[in-house]
């Protein structure tokens, strides 16, 4: 019976992180339609929707869900930005992971969801202008990409966190694998 | 639903400033570090591709308008300069993040296609005085 009952929320937890990342794959294909470019002219400047899946899986789920979810997310978009693409997404992905699953520990007392967020913003811009400037071994790329980018970052992290706030939440409802022992 | 509203400040926290903070104050200092450098105006402009010299274009070769297509790293690029500038005008690169970049003239500006592996960079002019530009970024 036990051994049902952990197959079972094995089964539960693969298929809620693969519900996560086809959610962030969406989310990274739409802001792609986005022509942030043409109302705020920083060069590289998105919105980062997908790290609201991010955020979720680190506060709702475990860390490894979050690692898991963004590496296959970065994966399957590579098949659409290309190999090079992917490199930076790696970089500053696994950056921003790092740094957020760092802040949650401070989270709800000294820090929010929306401080995480920055946070994490600015560590996915300083991961991926940092990988470009090694994969072209040309440093200027950091001061002239990041500072615009820092400062655009910390608008789209707060509102990145804002919208995975209540999100997180509210999935306290869901019997997440997390919470199995009440679930079952 | 019948509970309270909170204002839109309480979803902060006060060390959502502190992390704010931080980061304007390295987006700062990354800023003002080439202005201690001076950016004189433009001298030549270089074309690489993953560290290979392409083109050069020379001051003189700025003022006059003019434009070419290249195709580098497997991408295709449109180029267009004058007035002392260059641009990428148009790219078929996933990001355009080479177009967004805008001009490049101005010593120590720089407009980069990382896929492509393909750099556009201002260096110092013909009588550039030895100093490389790549005492800017130190």
């Amino acid at each position: 019976m036990k051994t049902k009952g952990a197959q079972r929320r094995r089964l539960r937890r693969l298929t809620l992180d693969a519900m996560l990342v086809s959610l962030a794959l969406v989310l990274a294909l739409v802001e792609r339609w986005i022509p942030l470019e043409l109302i705020v002219p920083v060069p590289g400047l998105k919105l980062g929707l997908a790290n609201i899946v991010t955020l979720v899986a680190l506060m709702r789920l475990h860390v490894t869900d979050a690692l898991a979810i963004l590496l296959v997310r970065i994966m399957i978009m590579s098949a659409i930005t290309g190999i090079t693409t992917m490199l930076f997404s790696l970089g500053g992905g696994l950056l921003a992971l790092v740094v957020m699953w760092l802040l949650s520990f401070l989270e709800g007392r000294s820090l929010s969801v929306i401080g995480m967020s920055m946070a994490g913003a600015a560590a996915h811009n300083i991961g991926q202008v940092g990988v470009a400037s090694l994969v072209l071994a040309e440093p200027l790329l950091l001061v002239t990409y990041l500072p615009p980018l820092l400062i655009t970052g910390l608008l789209t992290g707060v509102l990145t966190g804002a919208a995975a706030g209540p999100v997180i939440r509210n999935l306290t409802a869901l019997p997440l694998p997390q919470h199995k022992e009440e679930a079952s | 639903m019948t509970r309270h509203h909170p204002r839109w400040y309480h979803a902060f926290r006060w060390g959502d400033l502190v992390v704010a903070a931080a980061i304007l104050l390295v987006a700062a200092g990354l800023f003002i570090l080439p202005v201690f450098s001076g950016r004189p105006e433009a001298g030549a402009v270089v074309l690489t591709q993953e560290g290979r010299l392409v083109r050069t274009w020379g001051a003189g070769d700025l003022q006059k308008n003019g434009e070419e297509e290249i195709s580098l790293g497997g991408f295709h690029y449109r180029l267009e300069w004058g007035g002392g500038k260059i641009r990428f005008a148009e790219a078929d690169c996933p990001d355009k993040v080479c177009v967004q970049s805008g001009w490049v003239g101005k010593r120590g500006s720089i407009a980069a296609c990382v896929p492509g592996g393909v750099i556009l960079k201002a260096v110092g002019g013909p009588q550039a005085d030895g100093d490389d530009v790549d005492v800017v970024i130190r």
